[in-house]
Formats: structure tokens, sequence, C-alpha cells
């Protein structure tokens, strides 16, 4: 059995998720309690012990992550759960950390407990907070990194060290400084979604490149990196690609 | 025979009685001051003065080292000194063309320094030159500057100075009464101050203009007086000049006797000062006094003697007269230098002129240029403001075109919870909060991949569908030539449509209906069409069906307008009434990704 607590200020949100869990998951948790401030909720986990966490992130003007800073997490899972915060989603999703988009829909819930059952979640959930926090805006001291997922559990890459990500079916390669590759088993589309806004740009139907690594332009349609790699700029792509690296270098 | 010499011009450098114990004294002082400062300077210049009439040389020499030490010293003053001492030098070794260069030259480092009493002793200077080369107009310009400075600056010496040359100038010029007025003027001046050599200089002048002007009696009264001051500072050429004018005055007398003892002693200082020009003046009046005394033979010898002399100091006054001429031309050649730098000044002024108008050429282009670009830049600017203001108002269009749709699926989940079908009513939430995310979104971009679209499509379908319990069935076609991941749609422009097929069309049809989606390639163009089996748009009930349409479709009519404007490609709308239901088609440039 898993010991769980909810930590969410929502009294009617924290009904829908226990009746969720009652639904979905009776013989899998034990819910030790439910709480509504992160005060209360750090009294709890210190007390109780839990191994599963479902933490909101909007706590009476403070946040889970304030509440996440303050917890031990080695031994602990995190769930986090949000209504609609696009910020926020953004940096779970570059810190590969877990979360629910409430209302929670049951099929995803039931995937998130999953992943809490193979102790998924509590892997490398340190460095995974870090880098959340991080992409939060709470530390800047580091470079920008993104969690990608691995056989073993996460690699942390530095973004500005990603050259160019490439579609491969169903997986993207990562191709970084100093000749690393990656292969991830995640689509090209999602990492664009992710990286858009940090200087990369989709070239082509297979590949996205970091802007900052282009060493060159040719009118024929072709882009070199910086680690030799030609890559081609779709036809379609060339006019939106040239207002792009012309307005950013402006 | 020359004239002017008889007249004493008074120069600034006056050689002290003892002039050789002067030199011993300042050459001591200079040994014992040998560092480079501005007192050795001064030692340096008052050596050279001291010289000047001795050893003119040496005088140069001294002069030469003390303007190495001002230009050593950047002492502007002392540069000025240096250059008038070796002017005075040149003006007595008769070399007036380097005079006056030197004289100039110290009047231009002089200037900053505003010292006037310096610049006026220069001034007599150059005056000076400008008498002996009888420009008597500049040389009466210059006198006259040096008196009104002297009298400003309550300077006795100077002013007495200047009178006399100045009187020396009229008596040249016959102007007798106005030299002799200038010279008794100053003469109580010279003896105030007590400068005999001042005093010997008009005493003589004036009885030199007296004899001239015929006054015998007062004209021997000055030179009286001149012989004794003479006497006194040991002057010998002085004394034969004087001694001599009174000869000529005693043979007017016929005091041939007393006449010829004066001659005859001025004939012996000339000799012993080596004046020709006196020696001659001398011989000259002997020949005149023999003459009137019946004694040929020694008149002719006289005569003689002065003839022979007279050439030979001729001979000195031609020399004087080459000079004279050479000055002349050097100093016409100075001005023609003067001019052609006029000229050369004139041209740079030109050429700057010239540049200035280039460079304000260079600058109205140049701004001319910048004004174009600034104004492209505008246009540009607007343009891009342009663009941004109707992103936006896509933006608004299509966020517009949410709450519409929100409204519609609140009521069937609000028709669920009447029903009291709680587990649908969640599940359809759900969904329903699931379709929202997905909007908005896709609301953020102005165009999505036809995937997505159609996904997010179905699952508002797939709602509606649920709520009307098997009401109606759909299909989505599309065409093989058609990527939808890689084909780029405006996000929800069917959704409208097909709301209206179900609420409009599909409803009030008493039996279920259907609705077909169909996505295809016309050429340039993505085609939608949107099949339904409703009851169309013919009156149903006596009332037309359109009104109830507009709302949605309004705004997806101006949404594909602007998607077509957007890219300069056509696009439409266009309704086709079936003979059972209603076929709308909507026609889009077709967009690709990649």
């Amino acid at each position: 059995m898993i010991d769980t607590i909810i930590i969410d200020d929502e009294p009617h949100c924290i009904q829908h998720l226990e009746r969720l869990l009652q639904k979905h998951a009776q013989d899998k948790i034990r819910l030790l309690g439910s709480f509504e401030n992160v005060a209360q909720g750090i009294a709890a986990i210190e007390a109780l012990k839990p191994d599963l966490l479902f933490l909101d992130i909007q706590l009476h003007g403070q946040t889970g992550f304030d509440l996440l800073q303050q917890i031990d997490t080695s031994r602990l899972s995190v769930i986090f759960t949000t209504a609609y915060d696009q910020y926020a989603v953004q940096a779970f999703r570059f810190s590969a950390t877990d979360y629910l988009l409430k209302p929670i829909d049951a099929d995803d819930l039931v995937n998130s407990l999953q992943k809490a059952a193979d102790n998924l979640i509590k892997k490398q959930a340190d460095a995974r907070y870090e880098l959340l926090l991080q992409h939060l805006g709470h530390r800047s001291d580091t470079p920008a990194k993104i969690a990608l997922p691995s056989m073993e559990g996460w690699d942390f890459v530095p973004i500005a060290e990603i050259i160019r990500c490439q579609a491969q079916g169903n997986y993207t390669l990562f191709v970084l400084q100093g000749g690393k590759q990656l292969l991830v088993s995640r689509t090209l589309k999602g990492y664009e979604q992710l990286l858009e806004g940090r200087g990369f740009f989709r070239i082509h139907h297979a590949h996205l490149i970091n802007l900052a690594h282009i060493n060159k332009y040719h009118k024929s349609g072709f882009v070199t990196l910086n680690d030799g790699s030609i890559v081609e700029v779709s036809t379609r792509r060339r006019e939106a690609f040239l207002a792009h690296i012309t307005a950013r270098s402006r | 025979m020359k004239q002017l010499a008889t007249y004493i011009c008074i120069t600034m450098a006056c050689l002290p009685a003892s002039g050789q114990t002067l030199v011993d004294s300042l050459k001591n002082k200079l040994a014992n001051h040998s560092s480079a400062d501005t007192i050795r300077v001064s030692l340096l210049l008052d050596m050279a003065d001291a010289l000047v009439w001795n050893s003119p040389q040496e005088a140069l020499t001294y002069v030469n080292q003390a303007t190495q030490l001002t230009d050593e010293l950047g002492w502007q003053r002392g540069k000025a000194y240096a250059l008038r001492q070796e002017g005075l030098i040149y003006y007595e070794q008769s070399d007036p063309v380097r005079a006056m260069d030197r004289f100039h030259e110290a009047l231009k480092v002089a200037e900053p320094m505003q010292d006037r009493s310096f610049e006026a002793s220069l001034y007599n200077n150059i005056a000076n030159i400008y008498s002996d080369l009888k420009h008597y107009d500049k040389a009466l310009d210059h006198y006259n500057r040096l008196l009104t400075v002297s009298k400003e600056l309550h300077d006795t010496a100077q002013t007495v100075i200047a009178s006399v040359n100045i009187a020396s100038v009229y008596i040249e010029q016959q102007q007798l009464s106005l030299g002799i007025a200038n010279l008794t003027e100053a003469l109580p001046l010279a003896r105030a101050i007590g400068n005999q050599r001042f005093e010997m200089a008009i005493e003589n002048n004036l009885g030199r203009a007296l004899a001239k002007q015929g006054d015998d009696e007062l004209a021997l009264e000055h030179f009286n007086t001149c012989l004794h001051l003479a006497g006194q500072l040991g002057s010998d050429g002085i004394k034969a000049n004087v001694l001599n004018s009174i000869g000529e005055i005693l043979i007017n007398r016929r005091q041939y006797a007393e006449a010829e003892s004066r001659s005859k002693e001025a004939l012996a200082l000339a000799e012993k000062v080596g004046a020709l020009e006196w020696q001659a003046n001398a011989w000259q009046t002997l020949s005149k006094i023999h003459e009137r005394q019946n004694r040929p033979s020694e008149a002719l010898h006289a005569y003689k003697q002065f003839i022979t002399i007279r050439d030979s100091a001729l001979n000195d006054e031609k020399k004087t007269e080459i000079a004279r001429n050479e000055m002349q031309f050097a100093l016409e050649k100075q001005e023609a230098l003067a001019a052609s730098e006029m000229g050369r000044q004139r041209a740079i002024t030109y050429a700057i002129i010239g540049i200035a108008l280039v460079a304000l050429g260079a600058l109205m282009a140049g701004w001319r240029f910048y004004k174009h670009k600034r104004d492209s830049d505008e246009r540009k600017k607007i343009a891009e403001f342009e663009a941004l203001v109707a992103d936006t108002e896509m933006k608004a269009l299509r966020a517009q075109m949410n709450p519409h749709f929100i409204f519609n699926a609140l009521n069937a989940i609000g028709n669920s919870i009447a029903d009291k079908d709680f587990t649908t009513a969640g599940d359809y939430l759900n969904r329903f909060a699931k379709l929202i995310r997905q909007i908005l979104e896709n609301s953020e971009h102005k165009e999505i991949p036809l995937a997505t679209d159609l996904a997010v499509l179905e699952g508002y379908i797939q709602l509606e569908a649920m709520r009307l319990c098997g009401k109606f069935t759909y299909a989505v076609d599309i065409a093989g030539d058609i990527d939808p991941e890689n084909t780029l749609v405006p996000p929800l422009i069917l959704q409208p449509l097909i709301e209206n097929s179900i609420w409009h069309g599909i409803l009030p049809k008493k039996d279920t209906g259907h609705i077909g989606i169909r996505v295809q390639k016309d050429g340039d163009s993505l085609c939608y069409i949107v099949e339904d089996n409703g009851v169309g748009r013919a009156p149903v009930n006596g009332q037309t069906n359109t009104s109830k349409r507009s709302m949605g479709i309004a705004l997806t009519k101006a949404r594909i307008a602007i998607a077509g404007t957007h890219q300069n490609k056509s696009s439409a709308i266009i309704f086709d009434d079936l003979p059972n239901g209603l076929a709308v088609t909507v026609k889009l440039p077709l967009s690709l990704q990649f």
C-alpha cells in the first residue's frame, strides 16, 4: 500500500481526487489525510511520513514549490496538480516532473499511480526538483537544463549544449556538443513545443535546431551547424526561418 | 651730399660712457652666473648691447647665445629682446634689411606680451630705417606711434627720442620751423632727465636747422653748447661735425682765421675718428676759406682733398645707395612674399570654404539618406504594427469562438445533471475540460496541423454525440494526398459549421442523422466539406433557419476571409442546399508546414 496525502486549498478538488482514488486505486492507496495549506502540509509530511504526495500549485497565496523547498524529497513521490498554469506545465515538462491537470482524468491518474508504484517518481527526484525550481525562476545560477528520459532514468542536459534534434519515428535523437547523442522515446513535436521559446527553430519536418549553434546559412536551403553537420531547411520554412534569425540578430 | 648724417638720429641703444669697464664687469658676471636662466639671458643681451659699437661680431655671438637660451627656456619676452638687439647690431652694421626683419620679428613675438613700451622702442628702430630709406611718411608714422605711446607711459626719454627723430624728418623735408619747434620742445625734457647725449644731439640738430634758416647767431649759440657737451662726453665725431658747422657760419661772418682754425680742428678730429664724410666737409670748408683768403694754391689743394675724399666717401655712399636699393628690393620681395602669403592664405580660405561646402553637401546627402531610411523604417514599423494589429484581431476572433462554444457545452453538461446522470456528467466534464485546454492552447497559434485540429474537432463531436445519445453518426474522411501532420489550418474553423449542422440540421430531425466531414485538395486550395442530412435551410414550422445560424457563421466567414487575404490567395465559404440537408464548402489556401 502506498501511504498518501493530498495538499490542496480547494475542498471540492480534494473531494474529487479522493473519489477518484477510491474508485480506481482502492487496493493500492492508503489515504492518510488531506490538508489545505503549506504549514499544515509540512507538519503532516513530517508526522505521517507518506510515500506519495498530491500537491496543488496554488495554496492560499503560497505555492506547492514553497512547500517542496522545505521538505525532504528523497523518500517521497510528489505528483503536482494544477488547473491551468502553462508556465508551471513548461517547467514540469523541462524537469520531467509528474503532474496532473485538473479536473483530473481517471486514465491520467492511474498512469501516474503506476509510476509511483514502480518508484519511478522518486528516481533522481532531487535533481529534477532542482531543475524544476530553476525553470520556475527560483534559481538562475546554473545553466538551464532539460531532463531527457533514458533507459536508466533521466539525463540532465544543458539546453545550450543541444545542437539539434532529429525526428526518428516516435523517437527523437538529440545531438549534443562534443559529439554526444541521446535517443529519447518522445516525438520531436513535443520537444519543439518545449524548446521553441528557448532559441530553437523547427527548420524541417525532421529537424529542430538550436539557433545559437548555426554557423552558416546557405541560400540553397541548408544550414551548417557548429558541429559541422549540414541540415536541410525545408522550402516552406525558409521565409519564416530567415525572418526569425534576422529578428533575433536585430 | 648726404644730409641726414649731419643730424643725429638717436637709437635706443645708448653706449655708456665707460664702455670697456661695463664689458669687463658683464664678463665677470657671466662667468659667475652659468645657470641657464632668464638672468643669464639678460646678462648676455646687456653684453651684446655694450659691444654693439666696438665689436659688433662679438655682440652677435652673445645675442645668438641669448636667442638659443630663450628658445630652450621658452621665454618669449627674452626672445623678443634678443631679436631687437640683433636688429640693432645689423642696423649699426648697415644691414638695414636684416635689421628690419629682426625688428618685425620682435614685434610679432612681443605682440602677446602687450608690452607697449617695448613695442614703442621697436617702432623707433623701424622708423630710423624708413628714415634712412627716405620713406618719410612711414618714418613719421612710426615715430608718431612711439611719441604717442611714450607720452601715455610718461616715458620722458622715449618722448625725447621721438621728438628729436620727428624733427630730423621734418628738417630733412625742409620743413624747418616744424623741426625747430619739435627740437625746442624736446630740449628741456632732455635736460630734465639729465641725458647729456640727448641734449648734445638736440643742440646739434637745432644749430643745423637754424643755420639753414639763416639764423647764424642763434645757430652758433646751440653749436657752442653742443661743442661743450661733446667735449664733456668725449664724442669726437660730433665735435668734428659741430666745429665744421661753426666754421661755415664764421665764413659767412668773414672771420676766416677763426673759421680756418675750427675747420682744421674738425678735420683733425674727423681724421682721428676716420669719418671720411666729415673730413670731406672740413676740406670743403677749408677750400672756401682759402678762396676767400685769396690763397688759391691752398684752396686748390683743399678742394682736391675735398674731391678725393668726397669721391671715396661717395663710394661709401654709393655702397649705401646700393644697399638701399638692395634693401628696397628685399622689402619689395618681402612684400611680394607677404602678398603671396596672403594669396596662399586666401587659397587656404577658399579651400576651407570648398571643403566646408563639400562636407555640407555630404551632410545634406547623408541627412536625406538618413531621412529616407528613417521614413522607410517608419513605414516598415507601421506595416509591422498593422500586421500585429491584424494578428491580435485574429487572436481575439479565435478567443471569441470559445465562449460561444463553451456555453453550448455547459448547456449540455447542465442537461446531463438535470437528468441526474452524474457519472455521465463527470465524464462529460472531464472531456470538456480537456477539450477547452486544447482549444485554449491552439488559439495561441495562427495555424496548427490539420491532425491536431481534427482531433479537437472530434473531441467536440464526441461530446455532442454523447449528449445526444446516438442521435447522429459522423465520419471524417481525409483525402490520401493530404498529410494531416504537415498541413496547416486555422484552428477550429469548422467547429461552428458542425455545431450548426448538429443543432439546427440534425436536432430538429425526427430520426438519426449523419455528418460527413471531408478534407481534400483542390489545386492550391484546401477544401473542407461539411455535409449533413438534416432539415436544411428550408423554413421549418414557418420560420427560417438562417437567423439562428448567424453568430458562429459570421465569425467563421470573417476568419476565412482574413486567412485568404493573409496569403493573398482566394478563400471562400459556399453553402449548398441539398435535397436533404446542407453542404458547406470551406476553401482555404493550402498551407504546408514543411
